[in-house]
């Protein structure tokens, strides 16, 4: 009997030991930062997050994990991230047709703007709109005329209602005066399949993906979804964009931002928004998004919480303008 | 082309590219193994380290992983019949029953040598037929994906041995449940009772812990014996491996199976799980004894665990012939490809040949590995599973609750729970589960591919299935007259019965 | 399976739980059927809906709801047939089945709701210990080491190798004590490397 309370304060010393090393508290950040995606694999947020995680560990000397947590129109991995834990070790990295268009197409758990509070802006793009290289169709006038003489025949695939292409083909039906056959798919992979299968008339693409493809002949890009051209680009400069055509004012631009919830303390905050500094002057960063073929154009939280309200309005008035109500 | 190819095949000689597959193999396993941690959160894990290595490193040492995952998945569904992976449910059907028999080992046996076989020979096509594989994928549309999974449907339905009524039951069941949620073609949310936790749906990886873990937990507290091999059973016996005649006897089925899964493979959205199922179904139906399916047929490890490797090899080609991935593992696949500055796609054989032939043929033989860490490693579990109940039940029980915590979503705890006494009570009244779990994985593509049919169709439905799309039309007709099949055949039998016995009375 | 089809007489509670599980199943479905449209909340925007689409959301469920209440009704009015010839008899075979049952599931049950206030690892030496004790093992300091050492291990393995983070306790206390013991192990298996 003697031995075994012998054992049993032997492993409650044990146990209870590292209590005796509660002295200064661990640096931040001392664990894994969950990064949490709300959409599926293989998007272009995926992407990104493949290569500025790996980078940022280097950065910050804990591993940064990527969690995908697609679903509910984005909400699903919003609202997971705005109940979280506001200690900088779950952040959620996104898009601005999530943060404010979502919220006020639908009842959604969450008020973005005052849950969220940006870190850092990576970069913003626009996608393109394109038909597969046996189509008939070479320049987007031609589309638009096609569509007019038959309404409702062409058919036209976005990458999931209120995601970022479906955003943009609405606005330009409108804006052109046409109707299609919208037919949805579960995100840009899918719908790129479906472009290079040839049974969608027309597609959209972000450049990441579409490039291989057009390199390969297999696309033929007819126009940028936004006000501007891709200037500098080697393989898309020649497309126009839609403002360009004749369309001002529609398009999406694609923000892709890092967001932390509002609860966040203002040292961890800073902390995060100083590594994603470093990240931008990196150089394996800067290697890793030409060989995505993505620009970065980004953006200090500071400057891009600012931004938001005003955006916000914007976008209130779009969708008024879209839905009619 | 063939200079590439030679070239590739050079690249491989090298000790170091074999020691991370092996790594990656026996993580895989150990992953796998785990109710509730998925190959994928893996891989993304560990995304950063292959990173740091060089292609030839990094990527089989993902692929490894990969591998190693899904066999890992059918050690604990063959021990105590909780799926590690979706792709194991179907092993679940006669693994245990092999494990009460004490047969253990020669079930986990079989399912590596299965697992192996279907992986290597996909592998092999896949490489020798890229061009072709990619071109058919390609032409696979929602109507084909559509009139595919009802006809797998049907194949499923047809030998499902318990009552029919009760099959269906549970179908409906998984039907509803998978229509929680999102609908992925008018952004519309159902069924979710203004619980937005549910507005994605209910999350399978809680879904199959509830159905599979807590009810097999509950029946090893039901049953007295402290361990879970029936108490006479000769324990020595218990580590007795597989013999070459009995896997002889299941050559047939594993080929057959590897044709299924590699179809499956090609097919986008079905995956892993589904082609497990199928080829359960096919053996079964193939099989002269079909009663002992379900109760310790090794053929019922063979056949699913062939399938859901051969998934494998066709789902790498869209990855690497368009540079779209079609699941999250491919998605972490072309991350790693991106990374390392590759691009994917139709130019990537021509521009970075060598190296990619390397890459394919160091996947093929990655499966050698597979097979000798496999056979280490298995070892230890089927000793392990002799231990006490009373130590096993709690390890399970605790690492089913660690698998569903891993998702970071607190309600899929309550999610596990609620289900898991749901399924303990529908066990108890004979029904049976794995209806449900095929439905709930397929009523969403089945409900999103009619919808895209629907508007491809743009209204003329018939014209559009059976002019423009042949194939398709051939899978559903198939499919509606086996159904007609399968309700008028039990009355044609009880017919002639009832003729019979009436002509043998004098 | 040696487990041979069970007598055809059915037994009794076997029959009044299946009429339950029926029943339900039958009144749920039927609900659920007439309420469809209004558990419906619609996103997206009518103009970019075409005509053509004439899978309403409401389509598959209610397809679903009306098979799942019809089969249940079968199901429900086939057994209750058989409740004239049922034999009275429970559930379980054995005595005392139904509380061992009720008791580890209520382990389980009221294990999420230690996880926040005690974090992963006391909460777990619980379970563990209280199921090992449970199902039989009397040797309190092998059940003792065994319950506090698997949590350990298992928190060590997910959290520092594969990066799962398991939860933590609300209390500043017990969840520094959880980190330290983490340093502990991590130093030990990993301070070779320097």
């Amino acid at each position: 009997m003697k031995h075994k309370i012998i054992i049993l304060m032997a492993a409650l010393a044990i146990f209870l030991s590292p209590m005796m090393n509660t002295g200064a508290s661990a640096a931040y950040p001392d664990r894994p930062i969950v990064v949490v995606i709300p959409f599926g694999a293989g998007g272009s947020h995926d992407l990104h997050a493949r290569g500025i995680t790996s980078i940022m560990t280097d950065i910050i000397g804990q591993p940064m994990i990527v969690k995908l947590l697609p679903g509910g129109a984005g909400m699903k991995a919003t609202s997971f991230v705005a109940k979280s834990k506001p200690d900088g070790y779950t952040v959620l990295f996104t898009h601005n047709g999530i943060d404010m268009i979502v919220p006020q197409t639908r009842k959604v758990p969450v008020n973005t703007q005052t849950a969220f509070k940006t870190i850092w802006k990576i970069n913003h793009s626009d996608g393109m709109i394109a038909v597969n290289s046996k189509s008939p169709f070479k320049t987007f006038k031609q589309v638009v005329d096609y569509a007019k003489k038959n309404p409702g025949k062409l058919n036209w695939g976005h990458s999931g209602v209120w995601g970022s292409s479906y955003t943009s083909t609405v606005q330009i039906l409108k804006a052109a005066g046409i109707k299609v056959n919208l037919i949805p798919h579960k995100g840009g992979g899918p719908l790129l399949r479906a472009t290079l299968a040839g049974r969608l008339d027309i597609g959209s693409c972000q450049t990441t993906q579409c490039r291989p493809n057009f390199k390969g002949g297999k696309v033929r890009p007819l126009a940028v979804m936004g006000p501007d051209r891709y200037k500098n680009d080697p393989d898309f400069g020649h497309v126009p964009s839609w403002t360009e055509l004749g369309y001002p004012n529609t398009g999406f631009r694609m923000d892709r931002i890092f967001m932390a919830p509002s609860g966040i303390s203002a040292k961890r905050m800073k902390y995060l928004q100083d590594a994603f500094a470093k990240l931008m002057k990196n150089k394996s960063f800067k290697r890793f998004m030409r060989s995505i073929g993505m620009p970065t154009n980004y953006m200090t939280g500071v400057d891009y919480d600012k931004t938001r309200p005003t955006r916000y309005k914007e976008y209130t008035a779009l969708i008024k303008a879209i839905t009619g109500k | 082309m063939l200079d590439a190819f030679i070239e590739g095949f050079f690249l491989l000689f090298r000790i170091d590219t074999y020691f991370y597959i092996c790594i990656g193999l026996a993580l895989g396993m150990f992953v796998g193994a785990m109710p509730g941690l998925t190959t994928t959160l893996t891989m993304a894990i560990l995304l950063p380290v292959s990173f740091k290595l060089e292609p030839m490193l990094g990527i089989p040492f993902l692929i490894g992983i990969y591998k190693g995952g899904i066999y890992g998945g059918s050690i604990s569904a063959i021990l105590v019949g909780i799926p590690g992976t979706g792709a194991s449910i179907a092993t679940t059907f006669d693994g245990p029953a092999l494990t009460r028999k004490g047969q253990g080992r020669k079930a986990l046996e079989m399912a590596l040598y299965a697992s192996v076989t279907g992986d290597t020979l996909s592998d092999i096509f896949t490489l020798a037929a890229i061009g072709p594989i990619a071109l058919v994928i390609l032409m696979v549309g929602p109507p084909e994906v559509f009139a595919i999974i009802i006809f797998s449907l049907v194949l499923i339905a047809s030998v499902s041995s318990e009552s029919g009524l009760k099959g269906a039951i549970a179908a409906c069941i998984g039907l509803g449940l998978g229509l929680i949620g999102t609908d992925a073609a008018t952004g519309a949310t159902r069924l979710t009772f203004g619980l937005e936790i549910l507005s994605a749906g209910i999350p399978i990886i809680p879904l199959v812990i509830g159905i599979f873990a807590v009810p097999e937990v509950l029946e090893a507290v039901q049953s007295r014996a402290p361990r879970f091999i029936d108490e006479h059973i000769d324990l020595s016996k218990a580590g007795e491996r597989l013999r070459w005649p009995e896997f002889k006897r299941s050559i047939i089925t594993i080929l057959r199976s590897t044709a299924i899964g590699t179809g499956i493979g090609m097919v986008p959205g079905v995956g892993q799980v589904v082609a497990a199922f199928i080829s359960y179904s096919a053996a079964k139906r193939a099989s002269d004894d079909p009663d002992s399916y379900g109760k310790g047929n090794l053929d019922g490890i063979a056949a699913p665990e062939a399938a859901n490797n051969a998934v494998n090899g066709p789902t790498l080609v869209p990855l690497l012939t368009l540079g779209i991935p079609g699941d999250n593992i491919t998605a972490i696949l072309l991350g790693a490809f991106v990374a390392h500055g590759m691009r994917p796609g139709p130019q990537i054989f021509e521009e970075q040949g060598p190296l990619m032939y390397a890459l394919l043929l160091s996947i093929v033989f990655a499966n050698i590995l597979f097979l000798g860490l496999g056979y280490i490693l298995l070892k230890p579990f089927a000793y392990a599973i002799q231990a006490k109940k009373a130590y096993l039940v709690p390890i399970i029980l605790g690492l089913a609750f660690v698998g569903t915590l891993s998702t970071g979503v607190y309600t899929d705890v309550i999610i596990m729970i609620v289900v898991g006494v749901c399924s303990f009570i529908l066990r108890k009244l004979k029904f049976d589960l794995a209806p449900l779990v095929i439905a709930f994985v397929l009523s969403e593509p089945i409900e999103y591919r009619l919808s895209q049919t629907m508007l491809y169709a743009k209204g003329d439905i018939f014209h559009y299935m059976f002019v423009q799309r042949p194939v398709s039309s051939i899978f559903l007709s198939a499919a509606i007259i086996w159904i007609g099949y399968l309700i008028i055949s039990p009355r044609l039998n009880k017919r002639k019965q009832s003729q019979g016995a009436q002509a043998a009375q004098p | 399976m040696e487990e041979e089809e069970k007598s055809n007489i059915p037994n009794r509670s076997f029959v009044i739980m299946a009429l339950v599980v029926g029943g339900l199943f039958t009144v749920g479905s039927l609900t659920l059927f007439v309420m469809m449209p209004s558990l419906i909340a619609q996103g997206g925007i009518p103009e970019a809906q075409t005509d053509f689409l004439r899978l309403s959301p409401v389509f598959f469920p209610r397809l679903a709801f009306a098979i799942l209440s019809g089969l249940s009704l079968t199901y429900f009015i086939s057994t209750a047939r058989t409740l004239n010839q049922a034999e009275d008899g429970g559930i379980f075979e054995e005595q005392g089945t139904l509380p061992r049952i009720l008791t580890l599931y209520s382990f389980a049950v009221v294990y999420p709701f230690l996880l926040p206030p005690l974090g992963y690892v006391i909460s777990t030496i619980f379970l563990i210990g209280g199921m090992t004790l449970f199902l039989g093992t009397r040797i309190w300091w092998q059940v003792l080491s065994f319950s506090i050492f698997t949590p350990i291990m298992i928190r060590f393995v997910f959290e520092r190798l594969l990066a799962i983070s398991l939860p933590r306790s609300e209390f500043e206390l017990i969840a520094v004590a959880e980190e330290g013991l983490m340093q502990i192990l991590v130093s030990i298996f990993f301070g070779w490397k320097g």
